[in-house]
């Protein structure tokens, strides 16, 4: 648990590698959870529970990094970039700070966005088949009418991230934390989330046929959201409260 | 804990003066911090790290407190802030214009 806590906080920070207030304060952030997680343990909670409380008490992690003070060439590099409406395929974007970014109907097929930034970035229209998105934050990025054909998602940060009107059938979500996260309209068909943390998740009008939720954890939000499609909900937990 | 986005609100607009209120009893790290403004506020007020940070942040950029890091001692290394005169000269003003505003409102709520 704690390299995962590492490996989360990392994420957050990743873009910022270069800049020296980013390296401090991850360094700060990870001792508060790890100490943190360690109280939660020693009061009683299981190793899910203490991490989920720990990444929980970060808060806003755009506030975060609000307070990174970056330098203004850095901002001006990495802050509303337009890459819509261009052929990018097999682009590397990965360790970058795209965030604010628009990808509107730009075919970017066989991109790797690991370990980058894509806050509040948006792909409409966005041919993203086959793309790989590792330790990406996704936070408020919105996805629509894309196509995720074959995409690769790991540990990412889905802080209401949008997915609307894209086809995400067959794709993998194994193991990842949705918070707030809103799948509209879209097509869902043998998606896995098998073993997922589900919070306050949104699911509207989407195919859901054979979408898999075994061993997930919700809350009772995304549950009612769930429970009206004809998704198998036997092997999933449902988180009471707020906590 | 505290329901609804603008009770916290009320109170996060506090938290520059919950924080020099704390390092008035001496020099403290990140995660002393919000777990004192857990158990004071009787474990209803959840301070959130980005909240905090972006309040140090401000404060050290302010002159109101400065920071150094500690030593290591359980595999990482803490880094504590303390309080300056600038800073112990705004937690008294920011405490009497509190207990103004406090007056005032107790009359107009």
């Amino acid at each position: 648990m704690n390299e995962q806590l590492k490996a989360y906080v990392h994420t957050i920070f990743a873009p910022y590698q270069h800049v020296k207030s980013a390296n401090e304060l991850e360094e700060e952030l990870l001792q508060n959870l790890l100490e943190k997680y360690n109280d939660h343990k020693q009061n009683g909670y299981n190793d899910q529970e203490a991490y989920q409380m720990s990444i929980e008490s970060i808060g806003d992690v755009s506030e975060l990094i609000d307070t990174l003070n970056l330098p203004y060439d850095e901002l001006e590099r990495t802050i509303q970039m337009n890459f819509s409406k261009q052929r990018l395929t097999e682009s590397d974007f990965q360790s970058v700070s795209v965030h604010d970014s628009k990808f509107n109907y730009s075919n970017l097929r066989r991109s790797n966005f690991s370990n980058s930034d894509l806050k509040n970035s948006t792909f409409k229209g966005s041919n993203l088949t086959e793309c790989i998105f590792e330790n990406v934050n996704l936070t408020k990025a919105l996805f629509s009418n894309s196509n995720l054909n074959k995409a690769t998602f790991n540990n990412c940060i889905y802080n209401r991230t949008h997915f609307k009107r894209c086809n995400l059938s067959c794709l993998i979500f194994d193991g990842e934390t949705f918070n707030q996260t809103i799948f509209e309209s879209s097509t869902l068909k043998r998606t896995s989330f098998r073993n997922t943390t589900l919070k306050n998740v949104q699911f509207r009008a989407n195919d859901l046929k054979k979408a898999d939720f075994n061993g997930s954890t919700m809350d009772q939000l995304t549950y009612n959201f769930l429970k009206g499609s004809d998704v198998d909900l036997s092997n999933v937990t449902i988180r009471k409260g707020g906590r | 804990m505290v329901q609804g986005k603008l009770s916290s609100d009320l109170l996060r607009g506090h938290t520059d003066t919950m924080i020099l209120k704390l390092l008035l009893s001496g020099d403290k790290y990140g995660y002393q911090i919000t777990k004192l403004i857990f158990a004071n506020s009787g474990e209803t007020y959840e301070l959130k790290e980005a909240t905090m940070y972006s309040s140090l942040k401000r404060l050290e950029k302010e002159k109101k407190i400065s920071s150094y890091w500690g030593d290591a001692n359980q595999g990482g290394r803490r880094k504590y802030y303390k309080i300056t005169s600038i800073g112990e000269q705004a937690y008294k003003q920011n405490k009497e214009n509190w207990e103004l505003a406090k007056l005032i409102l107790e009359q107009l709520l």
